[in-house]
């Protein structure tokens, strides 16, 4: 029997990621209810599925059909939904990156879900990409140690992608303004913003061979949307980059990992769309470039196979590491606004 | 210069330049003496001293071949009052190559320039000073430093430089000591935008890669065969002719002021 899933969120990211992803996995997900916040688009979404609809997370919650609830709500609202979904005693939670957008909420979260047995998965698709477990593997067998590590994306408008997979556009969000990027508080809250929703898509990752964070050596927004920041974890060099772009090529979105004797490069397929895994080219001491073959499983299908598995065979949930990788991207993009609003004091 | 026209005499030792020499029959000549030839100067050791005697001797045009990093103060010290073209001949920033990438950009500015290098500590200074070369080459303007860190087996930086219209472009350089046998430098720059150029070279596996993206696809950019030496003794050769000036050795020096400020950078922003 498939778990039942309940969605709350209805947005882009439900519409045009997780519901087809899941409707392709029947033998192990049935979507049963799609709850909004108030836009109405739950139905349009819900009656294809044969599932329920409503808007807010109470009725959905408390539908006993739902055994797990997906978390795709604005990142703002994650602790809470999962706060609500532990207490009302659902056994499993797949969460939308981030976790949370504050250490305290964070910590709640995970408190919550320990103390109530309940699974929790967070959707880090990069991390459940075969392509970045295979490049931990070669990281693993390197004499060497890890130098730096640059995180690089260039992103053309999400609808490009959005419509490769869905229909019913535009997807994207309606415009709120231009915000005052002259303003260092604006500027410093964007920038923590583009941290804790963009760059989350690696943060876990780069924590896993650059852990701690010791020193942001530079932090500032980038045109026309992103971000430039670095920072020293113990003796290694983390740079990250972010253009978010009106046109351009396709996107680019690419973690280079620098050793003391090699270079691994690991090319991520564009987000929403589903292109198989990243593909990875290594660099050996010798010159040697050796490039690996996409998987055809992607990292959206893979962290709900995961989650899959997690329920089939109570494989013990890693509390701690979600914490800490929720911890080092909220510890990061904290020091990161601190450094704007610190340029912006003198 | 003409087939029919006197050749330049090209005055060098080194067994890659005679050969450049040899594959400009028509324009090049090897000489016996510096005085009136184009004199080609080994980029081991202190070139600049080199350079200035080759001046002093006469020479009617240099070539600095593959150039180390120099200590700040061994050129910081010297005067350059120029006077006779210097053509510079750099493995990680060669000129048609550069010339390939700004022109397929089509007048398009990038957005932000990254610069990833990663050398033997003691060729660091050269391939980071190339980075930097590429970063203003794909900006087209000066870089200046803002931020940086220098750690023990590696340095990382940001900078801009002025666009019109009173903004700045940003870039980033991470540089990291490579070991190994094949350590002769790795160099991968990408200027982000709506178009996208990346290069990426490779000294030691004699690999170079020169793309331009836009939304339309990809331009992968031919592979450029000619020997650096002969593209070098052959600008030279040029410059000596046509009298056009030669920007090379002032960005060479540009590029290394840089180089030394940000492996030495404590700045932070």
């Amino acid at each position: 029997m498939p778990w039942r899933i309940g969605i709350l969120g209805a947005g882009p990211g439900v519409a045009a990621l997780h519901l087809p992803v899941l409707r392709g996995l029947p033998d192990l997900f049935d979507v049963v209810h799609i709850a909004d916040a108030g836009s109405g688009r739950s139905r349009d979404l819900a009656e294809p599925c044969g599932a329920r609809w409503s808007s807010g997370d109470r009725e959905l919650l408390a539908d006993p059909e739902v055994q797990v609830v997906a978390v795709c709500s604005p990142p703002s609202e994650h602790a809470r939904h999962i706060l609500a979904a532990v207490a009302a005693g659902k056994r499993a939670i797949f969460c939308e990156k981030p976790l949370a957008t504050t250490r305290q909420d964070a910590s709640r979260a995970i408190d919550a879900c320990r103390a109530a047995g309940a699974i929790l998965l967070v959707g880090t698709n990069h991390v459940f990409d075969a392509a970045w477990g295979r490049a931990r593997h070669h990281l693993a067998a390197l004499d060497g140690g890890v130098r730096a590590v640059s995180v690089t994306l260039a992103l053309p408008p999400n609808d490009r992608y959005h419509r490769l997979v869905a229909e019913g556009a535009p997807f994207q969000a309606a415009a709120h303004g231009r915000p005052d990027l002259g303003d260092p508080a604006v500027a410093a809250g964007v920038l923590r913003q583009l941290l804790i929703g963009l760059a989350i898509h690696d943060l876990p990752a780069v924590r896993g061979i650059a852990p701690g964070i010791d020193e942001v050596v530079y932090a500032q927004l980038a045109p026309p949307i992103g971000y430039l920041v670095g920072y020293r974890a113990g003796s290694v060099l983390v740079q990250l980059a972010l253009t978010m772009l009106p046109e351009g090529p396709d996107a680019l979105w690419r973690m280079a990992i620098a050793t003391s004797h090699d270079r691994i490069e690991v090319n991520f397929p564009p987000a929403f769309v589903h292109a198989g895994s990243a593909v990875i080219s290594a660099r050996a001491d010798d010159g040697q470039r050796t490039e690996y073959g996409r998987d055809p499983v992607d990292g959206y299908v893979a962290e709900w196979r995961a989650l899959a598995l997690c329920l089939e065979t109570k494989v013990p949930v890693e509390y701690d590491e979600l914490l800490a990788d929720a911890h080092y991207a909220i510890d990061l993009a904290d020091a990161a606004a601190a450094k704007i609003l610190e340029a912006g004091r003198q | 210069m003409t087939p029919q026209g006197p050749r330049a005499g090209v005055f060098t030792r080194l067994p890659a330049y005679v050969a450049a020499a040899a594959g400009l029959p028509a324009s090049a000549r090897l000489a016996d003496d510096v005085c009136g030839a184009v004199a080609v100067i080994p980029g081991s050791g202190n070139w600049w001293a080199g350079l200035l005697d080759a001046r002093d001797g006469g020479a009617a045009a240099v070539v600095i071949a593959d150039p180390a990093a120099l200590p700040r103060e061994v050129f910081a010290a010297g005067a350059w009052s120029g006077g006779i073209p210097v053509v510079v001949e750099r493995p990680g920033l060669r000129a048609d190559m550069v010339a390939d990438a700004v022109r397929a950009r089509r007048g398009t500015l990038p957005r932000v320039v990254t610069v990833e290098c990663a050398a033997s500590a003691a060729l660091l200074g050269a391939v980071i000073r190339d980075g930097l070369g590429w970063a203003r080459s794909l900006a087209g303007s000066p870089l200046t430093l803002r931020a940086g860190v220098a750690a023990a087996q590696g340095t990382m930086a940001l900078l801009d430089s002025p666009v019109a219209g009173g903004s700045r472009l940003p870039s980033t350089m991470v540089g990291t000591v490579l070991e190994g046998p094949a350590a002769g430098g790795v160099l991968q720059v990408l200027a982000l935008g709506e178009v996208r150029t990346e290069v990426a070279i490779d000294h030691a596996a004699g690999w170079a890669k020169l793309e331009t993206s836009t939304a339309e696809g990809a331009l992968t950019a031919p592979e450029r065969y000619e020997a650096p030496a002969r593209l070098a003794l052959r600008r030279a050769i040029e410059a000596t002719s046509s009298g056009r000036e030669v920007a090379d050795l002032p960005e060479l020096l540009e590029d290394q002021l840089l180089a030394h400020e940000v492996t030495s950078a404590r700045a932070t922003r």
